[in-house]
């Protein structure tokens, strides 16, 4: 009985710290989306030198090539469309109540789960340059969603673990028991 | 800092994202979501759960990948300073390059476009000051993006479950033999 109490009181103690995590990411991944949209909305609205401060911030990131990103009022948002993807992505994912810890039970399926989703990056990066096809505004928004949201899901279980709020309780993704837990 | 055995794949790592990101040229792949820090993170991940003797978890991978870019940003700001100054000698200063850069921008709202051309060159001090302030930036964008190496890494390579010791430990090799003993 002692033992189904302090499981359980493990369990809620790991729930907590997963979703003081999630919450944690949300804001983190929230402003930086913010800020990829904000950078034109303050530049068309008489703010030139903090939306010049946005527009630095993710030089280095992003190549930031008008015609490859989305715009507001005639000016460009500050990533073009897959990174725009990845942050929206990234965002999206932690909203919704799973993580990849509770479904992926071993090694083969999170190794499928990573492919799949970085699958339509690399397709959609790969595939203009060898003259297959022509990526569209579209593909490289959704490529980058579903690369945007894998990254989310695996950080969020290694976030939460690194930061000690307890281990995931996956058996693959989450924390290596201890010597005296192994039975 | 050697936690784990983390600190050897983390240099390893960390140097080789310093040196790509800063050589001219090779350093602009680093415009397509950070895919030399990415690199660097994965490397590292590769290499510590090669050499690790247990399972690596989601949380160590996402440290290495913290450790890794912060190593990669000191490296890259390193190597930026003799390079700076070979270019300064060619005639070539820090803010030239800021306007270069800035020029290049092509979002860059025109107000700020002109700021920058209208700022006064400056001696080696300020020189200094914008490479310290790129680094401070450098620490900041490489570490969280090494992390997401460290985490792809640990989910593309790590096969076995937590706790599970490796089948042929690198670590430490068996012990030779004893020599039998006749009567």
């Amino acid at each position: 009985m002692k033992s189904v109490m302090m499981a359980n009181g493990k369990a809620l103690e790991e729930e907590r710290g997963m979703a003081t995590t999630r919450i944690l990411l949300m804001v983190l991944c929230g402003s930086i989306f913010a800020a990829v949209v904000g950078a034109p909305i303050l530049a068309t609205h008489a703010h030139p030198l903090a939306a010049a401060f946005l527009y630095l911030m993710f030089s280095p990131v992003c190549h930031q090539i008008p015609d490859r990103c989305f715009s507001f009022s005639g000016q460009a948002w500050a990533v073009c469309h897959r990174c725009s993807g990845i942050y929206l992505g990234m965002f999206l994912a932690l909203l919704t109540p799973f993580t990849a810890a509770g479904f992926l039970r071993s090694a083969w399926e999170t190794r499928v789960w990573v492919l799949v989703l970085a699958a339509p990056m690399l397709i959609d990066v790969a595939a203009p340059h060898l003259g297959w096809w022509v990526s569209t505004p579209l593909s490289r928004f959704a490529a980058g969603m579903a690369f945007g949201a894998l990254i989310s899901s695996l950080l969020l279980p290694g976030i939460s673990e690194l930061l000690d709020h307890g281990s995931p309780k996956h058996p693959r993704l989450g924390a290596a028991p201890l010597q005296g837990e192994i039975e | 800092m050697n936690r784990e055995g983390m600190l050897k794949p983390a240099l390893i790592g960390g140097v080789l994202v310093g040196v790509l990101s800063s050589v001219p040229f090779v350093g602009t792949l680093n415009c397509f979501c950070c895919a030399w820090v990415i690199a660097g993170g994965m490397l590292s991940a590769y290499l510590l759960v090669k050499e690790s003797l247990f399972a690596v978890t989601l949380g160590r991978g996402v440290a290495l990948g913290l450790l890794t870019g912060a190593i990669g940003a000191v490296v890259d700001t390193l190597f930026s300073i003799p390079i700076q100054m070979l270019l300064s000698r060619a005639g070539i200063n820090v803010l030239d390059q800021l306007r270069t850069a800035a020029d290049q921008l092509p979002s860059l709202p025109p107000e700020v476009r002109e700021m920058f051309r209208s700022i006064p060159a400056g001696g080696l001090g300020l020189s200094l000051m914008l490479l310290i302030a790129a680094g401070l930036l450098k620490l900041v964008i490489y570490s969280l993006v090494a992390m997401i190496g460290g985490a792809l890494g640990v989910a593309l390579f790590e096969k076995r479950r937590p706790g599970e010791p490796s089948a042929t430990p690198t670590a430490y090799p068996p012990p030779p033999p004893q020599a039998l003993s006749g009567p």
